[in-house]
C-alpha cells in the first residue's frame, strides 16, 4: 500500500460521506453461497508479499518445516507477478486470470484522461444524485453509488454459476465486493469511514515534534488541564447539510496526576488504558441529523501519559455490525463474523505504516498493532477452517507485506536507513513473520484432507528499497514535460503542468503516459507513428539511465503496454510500465505527478522494503500439494487452476492456464 | 426502611428465580412475567372502577358502531368521533388510579429484575472497570483496593479529582463470586464481583452508601459502612440482552411484552375488566 496524502485524496472526490448518508450498503442477499457438495475442495492461502528469496533462505535454514513438507509433497515455484508488481494489479490478475489489459487495473492510482485528475484505481464513490435543499439541510432524492472498477468475472463468481460454494476472506481489490451470493469480505482497498485509505488521529501535548499535517494522519495539539484532556474525533462529512461539514464525536481523557494511566470517556463508554496499552474496539456514531448517525469502530492506544500526553486513535473503521458502505456479500456475512468475534478490522491493510513513517509510532508500537491484526485474522481463520466442508476457501494475510515494507532496513546493511542498534532489536521481525506464516500453513494443512487442493501464493515478493528516482523531474529535464511554474515543483498535479507542451507524464508508481491527442483532454501527440516513435524513444532512454551514485542502471526494462497487455482495456493503460531495477523505485513525489529538483534521492524512510520494480525482481511464491506442471507459473494461471480443480474450463479473456495437477 | 423493602423484594425474587438459574433466561423471564401479569390483574381488579371501565368501553364501542352505521351522515360521524375521543379520555382517567398505585411496586420489581437480567458476569480473562466514588478529593486519600485470588488488579489507581473518583481495571481469573476489598481511613469493606456464572445470575452492579434512594436502586448488597468517605463502589459490567431467534432485545422489552400477553390473556379467566 502506498501513502496517499489525505488532502489530495479528499480532493480527488471520494465523498464517502454522501454514500454513507444516502445509500448505505446494498440490501442483504438471501443465500450465503453455492449449495453443491464438492468432492474436491480447494483452500487458497494468500500471503501478501511472501518473497521467494527469503523463503528459500529460511527453508534452507530449516525454519519453515511446513512449507518444506508441502514443497516436498507437491511443489514450489516462483510465481510470476503482475506488470507492474503492485498489489491491486497483482490481485486483480489473480482474481480474474487476466492481465491489466483485461481487468483494467494498472496501478494504485489512475487518472481521468480528460482532465488528468487522479483517483484510486479500484473503486469510485459518488455522492447522492438529486437532492432538495431546505434551509441548511440537504435531502437526498436518489442514493449515491460505490463502484468496483475492476473488470472481468472473479473466480468465485464463476464458481457460483456452477453452484460451487466459496468463502473469500479479505481479498484485495474487491471493494465494493463484486456482486455474488458467495461469502466475500473486502480487503485491501476498503476505505475507512472517512472514505480514505486510513486517517489516524494523534493527540499530543508535544505536537511541535511532528509536522501538523502529515499524510495519513491528523495531529492534534491538546492540553492537560485539571487532569483532563478534551478532544474530538473527526468523522465523515455530513451529507445532510450544505457544504458537507465534518462530523465529530467529542471525548474526554482523564489523566492520573502521577500514575501512567488514563481513562477515556467517549459517548456512553469508559475504559482505562495504561501507558503502552491498546483499547479493544470502541464503537462511535457520528451524528448527521437527529435520527441518523454513521457508526464506526476504532482503537485507542496510550503511547504516553507523562510527562507528555500522547494518545493515538486508529482510523475509524466501517462498523461490520452495521456497515455504512458495502464490505461483504451477503451483507450478513460481515455481521455474522461480528456477532461471532465482535468488531474487527474492516479497513484494508489496517497496519499503520504512516504512523511509523511519521514518528507517531516506534517499531514496537507498530508491531503491537500488526500483531493484533494477525491475532484477529488467525481467530477468524480457525472459524472458517472449522466450518469449511465444500467448495473453495480463500484466506488473505497482510502481515508479511506490511512488516517487510517497514522492517527491511534491519536486514539490509547497505540500506541508507540501516541502524545497527535497532537492527539488533528488530532484525528478526521478518524472519519471525515467515515462521508465523509457516504455523498458519500448518493449521491449513491440518484441516485439508486428501481431497483438498492447497495453494499457497503471494502476489509479489520483496526486496530492499534504497534509492528513489523522480521520474517526472527526468521527463521535465529531458523536455518531455513542461511545468507552468518551475519554482512550484511540489505543486499539485495536474494544475502545474503545461499540457500544451507536455508529450509524456507520469502518474502512479510505474506508469508513464503519452499525452495523446486521441485520449487525453489536452493531448498533443498524434496517434500512430508519432506516438509509436515517442514510446520507443522514451523506453530506450529510460533503460539507459544510470544512477551517478552507483553507476548502475536504474530501470531494468521499460515495458510497452500495447505489447505486454491483452484485452479490452489496453488503450486505457499507461503507455510505458517502468520496471525499476532492484533497490530502486520511483520517489514518493512521482505517484502524484510532482517534480522535485533532485533526480535521485536516498530512501531514508522507514518504508524500506518494496516491490514496485521490475516484475522479474520481485516474483511471488506458489506452494501446493499438487504437481506444478509449469516451470514459470504466473498469477494469471491461478484462476484457471482453481476452476480446473472443480472441472470448470477457463473463461474467455483469461490469459493464464491450469498449472497444477491434483488428483486428490 | 430501604433495608426492609430490599429484603422483602430481594428474597421474593431470589426464591422465584433460583430454580431457573441453570435454564435459559427466557424460562425465568416467562415465569416472572406470568407472576407480574397475575399480580397486576389482581391489583387492577381490586382498585380500579370495574363498573366505570365497563361502561366507558361500552360507550366507545357504541360510538364506533355509530361511525360505521352513519358513515354517510357528516354530522353524525363528526359527533361520534368526538364522543369516541371523549370516552377514550375518560377511559384513561379511569386507569390513572390503578396506574399510580402500581407504579411503585413495578419500579421495585424492575430494579430486582435488572439484577438478574441486566448484566453479564465477567468471563475468566475478561476485564472490567471498578469505580469508587468518594466524598473527598481522591488525590488526598489513602484509599486502596485489594482483590481476592480469583481477580487481578491490572492498573494502578486512576485518581480523578474533578469527579471525586478512583478507577481501576480488574481482570477476572477464576469463576465464582470474587471479592474486592476497599480500605480507607482505617476501615475496610468489600464489594462482590461475579466471574462466570449460570445462565441466570444475580449481579450487584454497585454497593452504595446508606441513603434511601441509592439503597433502593442498588439493593443487592448491604450499605457501605458509615463514616467511610465513599459513596459508591461500582463495577461496570457489560450489559446483557435477551436473544430470541437471532433478534436481541433489552430484557425490559421482553418483560413488558410477556406481562401484557399474560395479563390480557388471563383477564377473562379472572373476570377483570381492563
Amino acid at each position: 500500500m502506498k501513502r496517499i496524502d489525505r488532502r489530495e485524496f479528499v480532493r480527488w472526490g471520494v465523498t464517502a460521506g454522501s454514500m454513507l448518508a444516502f445509500g448505505g450498503a446494498p440490501a442483504a442477499l438471501v443465500r450465503a453461497s453455492g449449495k453443491r457438495e464438492t468432492k474436491k475442495k480447494v483452500i487458497v492461502l494468500g500471503i501478501d508479499g511472501l518473497d521467494p528469496d527469503l523463503t528459500e533462505l529460511y527453508l534452507s535454514q530449516g525454519k519453515l518445516p511446513t512449507f518444506a513438507k508441502l514443497a516436498s509433497e507437491g511443489g514450489f515455484r516462483r510465481l510470476k507477478t503482475s506488470l507492474p508488481p503492485q498489489s491491486p494489479v497483482a490481485w486483480s490478475n489473480f482474481i480474474t486470470g487476466m492481465d491489466p489489459g483485461g481487468h483494467g487495473i494498472f496501478d494504485f492510482i489512475h487518472r481521468n484522461p480528460k482532465d488528468y485528475n487522479p483517483y484510486l484505481s479500484t473503486s469510485s464513490v459518488a455522492g447522492g444524485g438529486k437532492t432538495i435543499e431546505i434551509g441548511n439541510y440537504v435531502i437526498p432524492i436518489s442514493s449515491g453509488e460505490v463502484k468496483l472498477l475492476r473488470h472481468g468475472d472473479a473466480f468465485w463468481q464463476i464458481l457460483e454459476r456452477h453452484d460451487i460454494p466459496a468463502t473469500v476472506y479479505k481479498i484485495p481489490a474487491n471493494f465494493p465486493p463484486a456482486p455474488t451470493k458467495q461469502r466475500t469480505l473486502s480487503g485491501m482497498g476498503t476505505p475507512d469511514l472517512l472514505g480514505t485509505y486510513g486517517i489516524f488521529n494523534y493527540y499530543t501535548t508535544e505536537h511541535a515534534e511532528l509536522k501538523p499535517d502529515i499524510g495519513g494522519g491528523e495531529i492534534h495539539d491538546v492540553k492537560v488541564i485539571g487532569g483532563k484532556v478534551d478532544a474530538r474525533l473527526r468523522g465523515p462529512g455530513n451529507a445532510f447539510k450544505k457544504g458537507n461539514p465534518d462530523t465529530y464525536v467529542d471525548f474526554t481523557v482523564f489523566v492520573d496526576p502521577v500514575n501512567p494511566v488514563v481513562k477515556v470517556r467517549i459517548m456512553d463508554q469508559e475504559f482505562i488504558l495504561k501507558q503502552g496499552e491498546w483499547s479493544g474496539w470502541i464503537r462511535v456514531a457520528f451524528p448527521m441529523i437527529p435520527t441518523q448517525s454513521v457508526p464506526g469502530t476504532c482503537k485507542f492506544y496510550l503511547k504516553q501519559a507523562h510527562p507528555h500526553f500522547k494518545l493515538y486513535v486508529s482510523a475509524v473503521n466501517i462498523d461490520p455490525a452495521s456497515p455504512a458502505l458495502p464490505i461483504s456479500t451477503p451483507e450478513s456475512y460481515a455481521q455474522e463474523l461480528e456477532s461471532k468475534f465482535g468488531p474487527y478490522y474492516t479497513k484494508g491493510l489496517p497496519a499503520d505504516t504512516q504512523a511509523l513513517d511519521h514518528g507517531v509510532f516506534d517499531e514496537g508500537d507498530f508491531l503491537s498493532l500488526d500483531e493484533d491484526i494477525f491475532r484477529e485474522d488467525r481467530a477468524i481463520l480457525d472459524y472458517e477452517l472449522s466450518r469449511f466442508d465444500s467448495g473453495l476457501l480463500f484466506y488473505y494475510i497482510s502481515n508479511a507485506d506490511q512488516r517487510q515494507h517497514m522492517f527491511y532496513r534491519f536486514i539490509d546493511k547497505e540500506h541508507p536507513g540501516y541502524d545497527p542498534i535497532l537492527a539488533q532489536k528488530y532484525g528478526n521481525v521478518i524472519e519471525d513473520t515467515y515462521i508465523a506464516m509457516d504455523r498458519i500453513l500448518a493449521k491449513v494443512l491440518d484441516k485439508a484432507g486428501k481431497d483438498t487442493l492447497v495453494l499457497v501464493m503471494s502476489d509479489h515478493g520483496f526486496t530492499y528499497y534504497r534509492r528513489s528516482f523522480n521520474l517526472t523531474t527526468w521527463l521535465e529535464e529531458n523536455g518531455y514535460l513542461r511545468l507552468v511554474n518551475r519554482r512550484q515543483r511540489d505543486a499539485a498535479f495536474p494544475g502545474n503542468t503545461d499540457w500544451s507542451r507536455t508529450r509524456a507524464y507520469t502518474l502512479g508508481l510505474n506508469g508513464l503516459y503519452i499525452n495523446r491527442k486521441d485520449r487525453e483532454g489536452k493531448g498533443i501527440v498524434a496517434p500512430g507513428a508519432e506516438r509509436e516513435s515517442l514510446v520507443r524513444e522514451l523506453a530506450e532512454k529510460l533503460e539507459a539511465i544510470t544512477d551517478p551514485a552507483t553507476g548502475q542502471k536504474i530501470i531494468s526494462k521499460a515495458y510497452i503496454a500495447s505489447e505486454a497487455y491483452h484485452g479490452s482495456y489496453v488503450d486505457e493503460a499507461p503507455d510505458i510500465l517502468v520496471g525499476y531495477a532492484r533497490g530502486v523505485r520511483c520517489s514518493w513525489a512521482t505517484p502524484l505527478g510532482k517534480a522535485p529538483l533532485e533526480l535521485f534521492e536516498n530512501n531514508m524512510e522507514h518504508w524500506s522494503g518494496d516491490h514496485c520494480m521490475d516484475p522479474d525482481v520481485t516474483p511471488g511464491i506458489l506452494f501446493t500439494n499438487g504437481k506444478i506442471t509449469s516451470d514459470h507459473p504466473s498469477l494469471c494461471d491461478l484462476s484457471p487452476t482453481m476452476l480446473h480443480a472443480f472441472g470448470i474450463e477457463k473463461q474467455a479473456g483469461m490469459v493464464g492456464s491450469n498449472v497444477v495437477e491434483f488428483h486428490g | 426502611m430501604a433495608s426492609v423493602i430490599n429484603l422483602l423484594f430481594g428474597k421474593t425474587f431470589d426464591l422465584l428465580l433460583y430454580p431457573f438459574q441453570s435454564l435459559n433466561p427466557w424460562v425465568g423471564m416467562t415465569v416472572v412475567s406470568l407472576v407480574a401479569g397475575l399480580l397486576v390483574l389482581a391489583i387492577y381488579g381490586h382498585i380500579s372502577d370495574q363498573e366505570g371501565i365497563k361502561a366507558v368501553k361500552d360507550k366507545i364501542k357504541a360510538h364506533l358502531l355509530e361511525l360505521r352505521l352513519y358513515k354517510d351522515n357528516f354530522r353524525a360521524t363528526t359527533r361520534a368521533q368526538r364522543d369516541v375521543l371523549r370516552y377514550n379520555a375518560k377511559y384513561l382517567y379511569c386507569n390513572l388510579k390503578p396506574m399510580f398505585v402500581m407504579i411503585v411496586p413495578f419500579i421495585l420489581i424492575i430494579i430486582q429484575l435488572d439484577l438478574w437480567f441486566g448484566y453479564r458476569p465477567l468471563s475468566p480473562g475478561e476485564s472490567v472497570m471498578v469505580k469508587v466514588k468518594m466524598d473527598q478529593d481522591p488525590t488526598q486519600s489513602d484509599l486502596t483496593l485489594q482483590a481476592s485470588p480469583g481477580l487481578e488488579i491490572e492498573t494502578p489507581p486512576l485518581r480523578i479529582e474533578s469527579e471525586k473518583e478512583i478507577d481501576w481495571r480488574v481482570k477476572g481469573l477464576e469463576a465464582g463470586v470474587q471479592t474486592l476489598t476497599v480500605s480507607v481511613a482505617g476501615q475496610s469493606f468489600t464489594k462482590q464481583l461475579v466471574v462466570s456464572g449460570k445462565p441466570l445470575t444475580k449481579i450487584s452492579q454497585a454497593r452504595v452508601a446508606d441513603r434511601f434512594l441509592d439503597r433502593l436502586m442498588s439493593p443487592a448488597e448491604p450499605p457501605i459502612p458509615p463514616n467511610v468517605p465513599v459513596n459508591k463502589v461500582e463495577i461496570l459490567y457489560a450489559g446483557q440482552e435477551m436473544s430470541l431467534l437471532g433478534y436481541r432485545m433489552h430484557w425490559i422489552i421482553a418483560f413488558f411484552i410477556l406481562s401484557l400477553v399474560f395479563g390480557f390473556g388471563l383477564k377473562g379467566f379472572f373476570g377483570v375488566e381492563v
